[in-house]
């Protein structure tokens, strides 16, 4: 133990300031169970054959395989018919957005806030 | 009933809500504390301890007993009560009036809070630690649990929580110190 951790426990002691309503923990358990919803009885589900599977799935396989005849085609009138667009096209411009709230939950995760940081930069750790 | 058999009578569909039950009347208390230290207030902790059990019950049919009971539930109830915080951390709940009421106020005014204002203090710099920082200082410090164990629930290696728990603790003292 540390002689923070003995300072603390000096002053802080271990002992419990939160209290609860009377009765509540005798309660609680009838509570919680009343809440749950019943379990559904499991049924084993027949297995899927492959070729069930493959029949099955037919209609999406057509389905993307239209799509992506489409965008062939597509792709290729819009090289043939469109003159020279290097200029035409607006900039994509990469953004790294960053917000608080994503720092703050990583700070979170590292288990370190602004002065952990500032004092790991400094070695004051 | 040891954990074998309580996790036997779990995993079977005849004897699960009886043991369910069981389960319940055996950890909620301690369940519950864990919890109530990270959110503060009475209603808050029953929220998120009945969300843990729903969790646990919807979840049964996946714990295969690879971990103790307790230390299962322990690990729902301590993820629970940190998407509370962060939960309550994007909800503006804070009014203009409210702006200088800190937690310790907070406390003092709460019929189920008994401490003084220096408990009250004290609860306010715990509270203004990283969630995971805090949780770790809570079950380290009141609950003594082992690194490993800390370590199994949130998925972080025992050097880290190490570093994490000994931040924390100087950081209180310093918070005290400077209050004397």
């Amino acid at each position: 133990m540390t002689n923070e951790e003995i300072y603390l426990r000096k002053v802080m002691g271990s002992e419990n300031h939160f209290r609860v309503p009377d009765g509540y923990f005798d309660s609680l358990p009838s509570q919680i169970m009343a809440m749950l919803p019943e379990k559904e009885a499991q049924h084993p589900q027949p297995k899927e054959t492959k070729r069930a599977r493959v029949v099955s799935m037919r209609p999406w396989l057509y389905a993307a395989a239209s799509a992506v005849i489409a965008v062939g085609f597509f792709a290729l009138w819009k090289s043939n018919f469109t003159g020279n667009t290097a200029q035409s096209q607006p900039q994509q411009v990469a953004t790294v957005v960053t917000s608080d709230n994503y720092l703050d939950e990583v700070a979170d995760y590292a288990m370190f806030d602004n002065q952990d940081i500032y004092a790991c930069l400094t070695s004051d750790l | 009933m040891n954990d074998r058999e309580l996790i036997a009578r779990l995993v079977n569909p005849k004897t699960q809500r009886k043991a369910f039950e069981q389960m319940v009347r055996e950890y909620s208390e301690t369940l519950y504390w864990k919890v109530r230290r990270i959110v503060l207030t009475h209603e808050d902790a029953n929220d998120v301890l009945q969300n843990t059990f729903l969790k646990a019950w919807q979840a049964l049919d996946s714990f295969h007993g690879d971990s103790k009971v307790q230390t299962w539930l322990t690990s729902i109830a301590i993820h629970e009560s940190l998407d509370f915080l962060r939960r309550q951390k994007r909800m503006p709940t804070m009014s203009a009036d409210d702006v200088d009421t800190g937690v310790a106020n907070s406390l003092m005014a709460d019929e189920y809070f008994d401490g003084d204002q220096t408990e009250a203090m004290l609860q306010e710099a715990i509270a203004g630690l990283p969630d995971v920082q805090r949780t770790v200082f809570m079950l380290r410090y009141y609950d003594e649990m082992r690194y490993s164990d800390i370590s199994h629930m949130l998925n972080t290696s025992e050097g880290a929580l190490k570093a994490s728990y000994h931040h924390a603790v100087r950081k209180i003292s310093e918070f005290f110190k400077r209050s004397d």
